[in-house]
């Protein structure tokens, strides 16, 4: 190669070793997030501060915490409460940042993959939470941190973010699910609400599909409505206490036969998609649904004064007598990352944010959503009567399905295992193949994708 | 002014010559690799650099932590096995097929329509027909969505006013119809502005002088329109399965790839693996595939109608 000209041949192989240079290096593997110094483990969450007695404290270093959102209800509740936490924390400089919908889980993994970028503080949706528990959990464990809250939180919102016995993720809100129902249709049906258990309710319905009217609904192509089932049965879900996934069971083979012998009999029809769906409600063609309390603030949205002064809520009807009457559906957690530089003044800020009473009313009245903790649910500012819902005062049904609410199981695989439940559920409502035989081949395949 | 030495050749008694030239010189030589090289150095980064680092990552069980384990053509071999795969090639190769066979030639026939001497105002449907590929792909699906619900659906209100039952638009057996319908609406108009250049490129005299030797029209465009169009649609036809083969978002937001992954796409089981499922090593191996499948397809277009539209 002749050093003093720059042959063209020679600019392209130097711009190609240096490229095949850069690749190399980059194809390493990313250097394991290095959790940051704690007082306690380096993968937990710091614990509460103790009092010490002293002398006059160093001042505080300057903190930022950043904050990954994916909606503008959080972020609205973020923005109003920034400024009295600075006066509590002046050291402490928070910024929120809104990614909407599945883009956020996306650049989360992006960031958790390249070992940097992520904020100190993720609010992860709960559908969304298993992708991050696969391999090393870039997430800090909050279970030391919330060992001061079990009294008082409910701690099955912890559910969703906790696997194997750790807890990653504490959510905002309660989502106790009831039913939901047109009061003027069931009287005219001459059904009294609420109605024991569901074999009561698939008999006495009977007289709603007399008239026409669809008692209930239920997705014929999803899992969200036979989770939510077979959750208030105590199943634990999908999976085991250990992540064994459980759906193949006699308890979930009954619960999907039931579901598709409401659908197939006409008590239930399968929900329309989309907009079609509160039409029907609106219209008086499905008569009761199920869902979590923000799905009363959809139903009131959508339907407006169309269903203004119809609607009433009722603990859902039990698998058996005593049983419980409620279930959970939907729920976002506050999770803090491996990657934080302040984990302690991350902890600090959620605790904050959660379990003051005035910050947690602000939240409701910026979304809806009603705290998952208990004291906080007899307060009069939750009580109010609803005039949308015929006057009804709905926290205090959510106040005693908080002390119901059952436990649930996750696991790395869930979102595998709804993908496949979706394709079950699919198969024995509108193919008409047998529960048994849709539940087998779905864990056979999830076994598959497991190993 | 620095001065630089430089080799110039050998003198013609054999020995090297040097020469000293003025440093403008020297800058004049490597002053216009600087100019391209923003490209290269773009093109290093962001396309050449992420297929060599996806490579390295089909070859890994990678969870996109850093837990990388070398599994070899592991994630290739168990591509085959995998049912949901074999699905999203046939659904995929279904949407190519019709948007071959369906969108094009109606593409083509809005083309000579709005070409033809009897149309007048041709800017405004030209304007009118681009104007769905304008818009937001996940808005349409949305909207198409809406239409093909089957209690309320625009559709099926118009099947019912015909006497006719409805249809169930997004069950198995009819979404991915649906979805070449969504994609039709879309994509028509710019694959008739495609053939609406090449048409426009035909010289006029050549159908004079085809007029003159008593050619009727279909004549005239089964013998000269379509083969002078040869090029044009050897274009449209690579880029029609270059795009069909990473379709995305009608499937997604109509359908989310189901029901049973009916209507699931090559690149929707990609986005599936990797960012739903964390299979990052096994979503990079599925797009390696994609790529040889339409690298392949390409090749085979170009060298069986290539050679034709260029005559030889």
């Amino acid at each position: 190669m002749d050093r003093k000209k720059l042959s063209r041949r020679d600019f392209l192989r130097m711009g190609a070793l240096t490229t095949a240079g850069a690749a190399l290096v980059a194809c390493a593997p990313p250097p394991a997030a290095q959790p940051q110094p704690a007082p306690a483990k380096a993968t937990e969450a710091p614990k509460p501060a103790e009092a010490k007695p002293t002398a006059a404290p160093a001042a505080p270093q300057p903190v930022s915490l950043t904050i990954w959102t994916f909606g503008s209800f959080f972020t609205d509740f973020y923005k109003k409460i920034f400024p009295k936490y600075k006066e509590l924390a002046p050291s402490v400089d928070l910024k929120v940042e809104e990614i909407q919908g599945a883009q956020m889980w996306d650049n989360l993994t992006a960031a958790f993959s390249a070992g940097k970028g992520a904020p100190d503080i993720a609010d992860i949706e709960q559908g969304a939470m298993s992708r991050f528990f696969k391999g090393n959990i870039s997430l800090l464990d909050l279970g030391d941190s919330m060992k001061t809250h079990t009294g008082d939180y409910v701690m099955a919102r912890c559910d969703p973010y906790s696997y194997k016995g750790k807890i990653y993720g504490v959510d905002h809100c309660l989502c106790p699910v009831v039913m939901f129902y047109r009061w003027d249709l069931f009287e005219k049906a001459g059904i009294t609400m609420p109605i024991a258990t569901w074999q009561d309710f698939k008999t006495a319905t009977v007289k709603l599909k007399d008239q026409g009217v669809a008692a209930i609904s239920f997705a014929d192509r999803g899992w969200a409505d036979y989770h939510m089932l077979l959750t208030q049965g105590g199943t634990g879900g999908f999976f085991d206490e250990k992540g064994e996934p459980i759906f193949d069971s006699p308890v979930h083979v009954d619960t999907l036969k039931w579901y598709v012998d409401m659908i197939k009999n006409g008590l239930a029809i399968p929900t329309p998609a989309g907009a079609a769906a509160y039409a029907a409600l609106g219209e008086g063609k499905i008569a009761s649904q199920i869902g979590a309390d923000w799905y009363g603030g959809f139903l009131k949205n959508n339907i407006k004064d169309q269903g203004k002064g119809k609607w009433k809520a009722v603990p859902m009807p039990a698998w058996k007598t005593g049983g419980s009457r409620t279930s959970a559906n939907g729920g976002t957690g506050y999770t803090i990352t491996k990657q934080s530089k302040a984990p302690q003044e991350a902890w600090k800020f959620i605790e904050w944010a959660l379990f003051d009473k005035d910050n947690k009313y602000l939240e409701y009245q910026i979304n809806g959503l009603l705290p998952p903790i208990k004291s906080m649910l007899s307060d009069p500012r939750y009580l109010t009567p609803d005039e949308w819902f015929s006057g009804q005062k709905l926290g205090e049904l959510y106040l005693e399905m908080a002390k119901e609410q059952p436990r649930h199981n996750r696991s790395p695989y869930f979102t595998e295992a709804t993908t496949l439940i979706n394709d079950a559920v699919f198969g024995a409502v509108s193919e008409g193949k047998p529960a048994e035989v849709v539940l087998n081949n779905a864990m056979k395949e999830l076994r598959k994708q497991m190993a | 002014m620095s001065v630089r030495t430089v080799d110039v050749g050998h003198s013609a008694a054999g020995r090297p010559a040097r020469r000293h030239l003025p440093r403008y010189a020297l800058e004049r030589r490597v002053l216009p690799y600087i100019f391209i090289s923003p490209f290269f150095i773009l093109f290093a980064v962001f396309s050449l650099f992420p297929l060599v680092q996806a490579l390295y990552y089909s070859t890994m069980k990678w969870t996109g932590g850093s837990d990388m384990t070398f599994i070899g053509l592991r994630n290739y071999i168990n591509l085959f096995d995998d049912p949901v795969f074999i699905q999203a090639v046939s659904n995929t190769t279904y949407y190519a097929i019709g948007a071959v066979f369906v969108i094009q030639p109606i593409a083509l026939m809005l083309a000579l329509v709005v070409n033809s001497q009897l149309v007048r105002l041709k800017s405004f449907f030209r304007v009118g027909v681009i104007l769905p590929n304008l818009t937001s792909s996940v808005a349409a699906a949305i909207m198409f969505m809406l239409m093909f619900d089957h209690s309320y659906g625009l559709f099926n209100q118009g099947l019912l006013a015909l006497g006719l039952p409805p249809a169930k638009w997004l069950d198995q057996d009819l979404v991915k119809f649906s979805v070449l319908l969504v994609a039709a609406w879309r994509y028509v108009g710019i694959n008739m502005l495609y053939w609406l250049a090449g048409l426009q490129s035909i010289p006029g005299e050549v159908y004079e002088a085809a007029a003159v030797d008593g050619a009727n029209s279909w004549t005239q465009f089964w013998h000269i329109t379509l083969p002078l169009l040869r090029p044009v649609g050897l274009f449209v036809l690579v880029i029609t399965i270059i795009g069909t083969f990473q379709l995305f978002a009608e499937p997604s937001v109509l359908a989310g790839g189901g029901p049973k992954n009916a209507s699931l796409t090559i690149a929707m089981y990609i986005y599936r693996a990797g960012f739903q499922f964390s299979r990052m090593g096994y979503a990079s191996a599925m797009g390696y595939v994609l790529a040889a499948m339409i690298f392949a397809l390409s090749l085979a277009q170009v060298r069986l109608f290539g050679s034709r539209a260029d005559g030889k």
